[in-house]
């Protein structure tokens, strides 16, 4: 048992509450006013919440999401999922939490 | 749902983005190194995330990678979640690693010799405050307070476990001298007759 435990633990009497954000990589494909279609390496559930942040030749920009359909879709021989993603627009932002413009700023 | 016709708009191929799910979790122990999390939802371990903590008002978040993940027997779908930090960036203001160091640099025992100072300190707004010859923030004397609230060190749990262990063998070995000690003797007895009744 020695080294297993690298340093001494402490545990908590009462348990913080918290959360774990577990990112992935997406390729978007197109988007409309409302929707946002994405490539992804793993499905999620319809009705899941989840933020989208968007890399582009603009400053990023973070959309809370919605998923609508979760499909999967085979890309280069590979299985892959296809989300359609419905954009909550009042939880639109940019990275830095500035408001963005009306177009939603997916950067393109 | 609306229904009504919207423009679309294909992008190029190379237009990435990051999709970001967010997993409720409860800190339920913590070291330097990594923590215990439960979870109702299941993490494949090797997964890198961040993990972001509420403490007092203040928000705490550092880069964790998920080391094990099990199921807790007769939780329904409750997760115990292993997590190692990440040292992805050097801890900031907000970082839970640098919390947890101030808390093992000996916060707590400075507490509690130099409690009335403390309060007032804890009373003042803004930057600044001294501890222990170090220059450190108001928040991180706020988080050192919480911690040394609310943590307790298991540092005997170790112990315990070697003491069960070597209890459990020496268990073993003595019913195995048992079981086979009337064998033996049995077998040296008539070894012993052999050797006596013996002819050259």
């Amino acid at each position: 048992m020695r080294g297993r435990r690298r340093d001494p633990r402490f545990a908590l009497t009462v348990p913080w509450e918290g959360s774990l954000r577990l990112p992935g990589d997406v390729t978007i494909e197109r988007r409309s006013d409302s929707e946002v279609w994405v490539v992804s390496a793993v499905p999620a559930h319809r009705g899941e919440r989840l933020s989208l942040e968007v890399m582009g030749p603009g400053p990023p920009v973070i959309l809370e999401v919605r998923v609508v359909d979760s499909t999967p879709v085979l890309v280069d021989g590979v299985v892959r999922h296809g989300l359609r993603l419905a954009i909550e627009r009042d939880a639109e932002r940019n990275v830095d939490g500035s408001a963005t413009a009306g177009d939603g700023g997916a950067g393109q | 749902m609306d229904r009504r016709p919207q423009a679309m708009e294909v992008l190029a191929n190379d237009v990435l983005g990051v999709l970001a799910r967010s997993v409720p979790a409860r800190l339920v122990e913590i070291s330097r190194s990594g923590c215990l999390l439960e979870s109702r939802h299941r993490v494949d371990d090797g997964t890198v995330g961040e993990l972001r903590l509420m403490v007092g008002g203040e928000l705490l978040r550092d880069d964790v990678r998920v080391t094990r993940c099990v199921l807790v027997e007769g939780s329904g779908s409750s997760y115990l979640v292993g997590a190692e930090f990440v040292q992805t960036r050097r801890p900031g203001e907000s970082s839970i690693r640098r919390a947890v160091s101030a808390v093992l640099r000996g916060a707590m025992e400075q507490q509690r010799v130099s409690s009335p100072k403390k309060a007032t300190h804890g009373n003042q707004a803004g930057r600044g405050t001294e501890h222990n010859g170090h220059e450190v923030s108001t928040g991180e004397g706020v988080m050192r307070e919480l911690l040394a609230r609310f943590v307790r060190e298991d540092d005997g749990q170790d112990i315990i476990e070697y003491a069960l262990l070597g209890g459990l063998i020496t268990t073993a070995i003595v019913g195995f001298i048992v079981a086979i000690g009337g064998d033996i003797n049995t077998l040296y007895e008539d070894l012993a007759d052999a050797v006596g009744t013996a002819t050259p």
